[in-house]
């Protein structure tokens, strides 16, 4: 696992931009839940759907989750937001185009969790900048082409993006969480993350 | 017509030097005879403008000068005076005087709580001195790399609400005041909003008697499920009483919902009421830019 | 006679209520023999031919049964009757106390079945089929480790239960972070502090299978009554292991109770061990801590300060 360099001691800016991060997930992982449950509700679809057949959508599972390095845990969140943004944007298109065209108030809900998940990544590249660590580049990975998909299909993706989006705000508060412990050579955390926060 | 003053409709600084001119049109039917510029007589409501503030530019253009505007009240017409000292009005334009924007201050926001999930911010401003002339304010707010609709205000010039307040983003707010005499922009104020929010008063709040006639068992709910800290404070009166005793705020320093009132007078009727606030979580200074409020007192409940 | 019992013993299930039917092995229909359960004689009315007929069979019934021929007392045949039932669907319950290592299921049925049951349990997630590791004891329960973390893929478990008179199973499916439950808090301690009539310091510590509190930080509900009155009074803490109840009735004895959460997932634990305090009064009193056994407090000798637990409140101040 490549070290972080991590200078020594961390100031009330940086706490604070990790502490506002966590918090900005738990806000949003509980505006997504409920954004989720009105989702599958007005789409008639069925919460127990099987979604695994629906791709192009980062999933949040991982398997080396403690090895993983503060480069590649910020690295691997900041993608996911970044194509969280696009996938958001394509369903608030297709709910105000042909889905719910008239359900203002749901897309609204949508405009705000595409808010929160923008800001997000605003501030994991931020964080990601004072670590020192460097930004990955902004590709679109695995968001396929435009292709034309049925009603029915577009759904169920973004029955799938929601759920994705829920989980991965859990572990983006995990992976912050670990920026804040010391290194196996016992630097100093570059960052308290104060995540147990009050709640 | 038989002539035009320039400029047309103008905004002048209150305070600086203006001029006008006026200049005769070739066809002008009802002025018989060969015109000259120099029988052009200024007026400013009916009050001839003295002949030293005139220049007479050619046959066809007068200018009037005025090094400040305290004389210079509307309409300024341009006349011509005609055999038999009969007055014939050329033309004339309305001169609004006015100041521009000052740089408004004191911007201050409160994120107020309007229902469980809900957050507005209204924020206030001083807009400095009255300028005379219309004015448009903007409360402008934004994130670094998001930029929001301005929000107007609907009366006054001092205030305005943005409706959906996001927690937990730093959010960039300032006021920019325009006019026709240019424009001002206030101080930016950079905070996350979760950090100064006045909380809807607690609710439910009931006194219940306990087994011991010096105790009263106090319980409320709180409208607020975010992650943050609340603390609280809590006063109580013998009914009809006027002076409140209050509980050591150390000891309702965490979120709760109950508090256990003793050494109270035996068999007497006490009115209690609570009231909360967000505990601060940020460490680093700019979070004072927008601190947290106590949120009013809660109904009171009597027991 | 002597009877002879060199014979092998089998073994042969009956169902609750029914009736059953035991034959002498290979002897005849219509030989003539004798029965006994556990070494008692049978009489005849049971027997039809050398056929034995037990009506709607209940737990007594279970039983040696021998068969005898009849004039030479040699033991033809030996059977151990097992009455039970087929098992109902089993009770399944999957559950993570120390996440994210893993979780372990285990299972019990609502009723016994009086005879022998196995246990079969599968475990897919993602399609794929996960080991569980089987505990040594309890013997209904096994552990899975997970190898994903965060997966949005639910865990389908299904569990089969067989023995001699039928089969049953039950299949759960679940999410990864719905069966987070941590174990409850480990030593609750709860004392007085001197000069303080309406206080008492709670102290706790991570349940010790909760593996990485560092990573996986839990949050702690705290409840305390007073002894005499049935009212809890509740504060939700969302970090460290203690807090200082403000409130106390001044003199009456405590019990407290803590209960702890991961701090993203999952439901709460059970109440931890019930611990006891009285706040401090003037004269010492003993202090009986369940879980601690006794604490005794002795009243500090310093000079007795009444903390002004209330202040005149100016009712024009607005504190900002």
């Amino acid at each position: 696992m490549a070290a972080a360099r991590r200078s020594p001691g961390s100031s009330p800016h940086h706490t604070d931009l990790c502490c506002r991060t966590v918090l900005l997930l738990r806000k949003m992982r509980a505006d997504v839940s409920r954004l989720l449950e009105a989702y599958v509700e007005k789409q008639g679809l069925d919460k127990n759907f099987s979604l695994d057949l629906v791709d192009g959508v980062p999933t949040a599972s991982t398997e080396q989750w403690s090895e993983a390095s503060d480069a590649e845990r910020l690295g691997d969140n900041l993608k996911a937001y970044w194509a969280f943004q696009t996938l958001l944007n394509e369903i608030l298109e297709e709910q105000r185009s042909s889905l719910t065209p008239n359900d203002l108030d749901f897309h609204e809900s949508i405009q705000s969790v595409l808010l929160q998940v923008s800001a997000l990544a605003y501030q994991l590249e931020e964080l990601m900048v004072m670590l020192e660590h460097s930004v990955p580049a902004k590709e679109l990975e695995g968001i396929r082409g435009a292709r034309e998909r049925g009603l029915f299909e577009k759904k169920l993706r973004g029955m799938k993006v929601l759920q994705e989006l829920a989980h991965w705000s859990v572990r983006s508060v995990r992976d912050l969480r670990q920026l804040s412990k010391p290194v196996q050579t016992g630097a100093i955390p570059h960052v308290s993350c104060c995540l147990a926060l009050k709640k | 017509l038989c002539g035009h003053i320039v400029p047309e409709s103008p905004v002048v600084p209150i305070g600086s030097n203006f001029t006008a001119l006026c200049v005769l049109s070739d066809s002008c039917q009802n002025i018989p005879g060969n015109v000259h510029a120099n029988q052009i007589i200024w007026k400013t409501k009916n009050k001839v403008v003295p002949k030293e503030q005139y220049t007479i530019i050619n046959q066809t253009a007068s200018l009037v000068t005025f090094n400040d505007t305290s004389t210079l009240v509307s309409p300024l017409t341009c006349n011509i005076l005609v055999e038999g000292s009969i007055e014939q009005n050329i033309y004339g334009i309305q001169v609004q005087l006015g100041l521009p924007p000052e740089e408004p201050k004191n911007l201050s926001c409160i994120v107020t709580q309007t229902e469980k999930d809900k957050y507005a911010l209204p924020c206030t401003w001083d807009p400095g001195r009255n300028t005379f002339l219309n004015t448009k304010y903007y409360l402008r707010h934004k994130w670094v790399y998001e930029n929001f609709s301005d929000c107007i205000p609907s009366d006054g010039n001092n205030s305005c609400t943005i409706e959906n307040a996001m927690f937990f983003v730093n959010v960039d707010v300032w006021v920019e005041a325009k006019n026709d005499l240019g424009k001002a922009e206030s101080e930016h104020i950079k905070f996350d909003p979760s950090t100064c929010v006045k909380l809807l008063p607690p609710r439910k709040v009931s006194v219940n008697v306990s087994e011991l006639p010096t105790v009263l068992k106090l319980s409320w709910d709180n409208r607020f499920d975010l992650d943050l800290e609340l603390e609280f404070n809590i006063r109580y009166k013998v009914i009809d009483s006027l002076d409140w005793l209050e509980v050591p705020p150390e000891d309702i320093a965490t979120r709760r919902t109950s508090f256990i009132l003793q050494d109270l007078k035996p068999h007497t009727k006490y009115v209690c009421q609570v009231r909360s606030k967000i505990k601060r979580w940020a460490e680093a200074t700019w979070s004072d830019n927008c601190p947290a409020r106590w949120s009013d007192w809660s109904k009171e409940a009597v027991g | 006679a002597q009877r002879h019992s060199q014979q092998d013993s089998h073994t042969q299930y009956a169902q609750l209520g029914k009736d059953v039917t035991i034959q002498c092995g290979s002897v005849d229909r219509g030989a003539v023999v004798t029965w006994t359960a556990n070494n008692t004689d049978l009489d005849a009315s049971h027997l039809n031919g050398s056929w034995l007929v037990l009506r709607h069979v209940d737990l007594s019934h279970s039983g040696q049964y021998s068969c005898y021929e009849g004039s030479s007392w040699h033991l033809k045949y030996r059977v151990n009757l097992k009455v039970g039932t087929p098992p109902k669907e089993p009770v399944l319950m999957c559950r993570s106390n120390n996440y994210p290592n893993g979780f372990y299921c285990s299972w019990h049925l609502p009723s016994p079945t009086y005879i022998p049951d196995s246990f079969n349990i599968t475990v897919k997630h993602d399609s794929k089929e996960i080991v569980c590791e089987k505990d040594a004891s309890p013997k209904n329960r096994c552990y899975i480790r997970y190898l994903h973390l965060f997966s949005t893929k639910k865990y389908k478990v299904t569990l089969t239960v067989t023995n001699a008179l039928g089969r049953n199973s039950t299949t759960i499916s679940f999410d990864e972070f719905a069966i987070v439950k941590p174990d409850p808090p480990e030593n609750v301690v709860a004392k007085p502090i001197p000069n303080n009539p309406r206080r008492l310091l709670v102290t706790w510590q991570y349940p010790s299978t909760w593996p990485d509190p560092d990573s996986f930080p839990l949050k702690f509900f705290l409840r305390y009554r007073p002894l005499i009155i049935d009212y809890w009074q509740h504060v939700e803490l969302s970090d460290g292991t203690s807090h200082i109840i403000t409130d106390a009735y001044a003199g009456k004895e405590y019990i407290i109770q803590v209960a702890a959460k991961d701090n993203e997932i999952g439901t709460w634990s059970d109440w931890s061990v019930a611990v006891h305090a009285t706040p401090w009064t003037e004269e010492p009193k003993h202090l009986t801590t369940e879980a601690q056994g006794t604490e005794t407090t002795t009243s500090s000798t310093s000079a007795f300060v009444v903390p002004s637990t209330t202040k005149m409140y100016d009712s024009e101040r607005q504190a900002n």
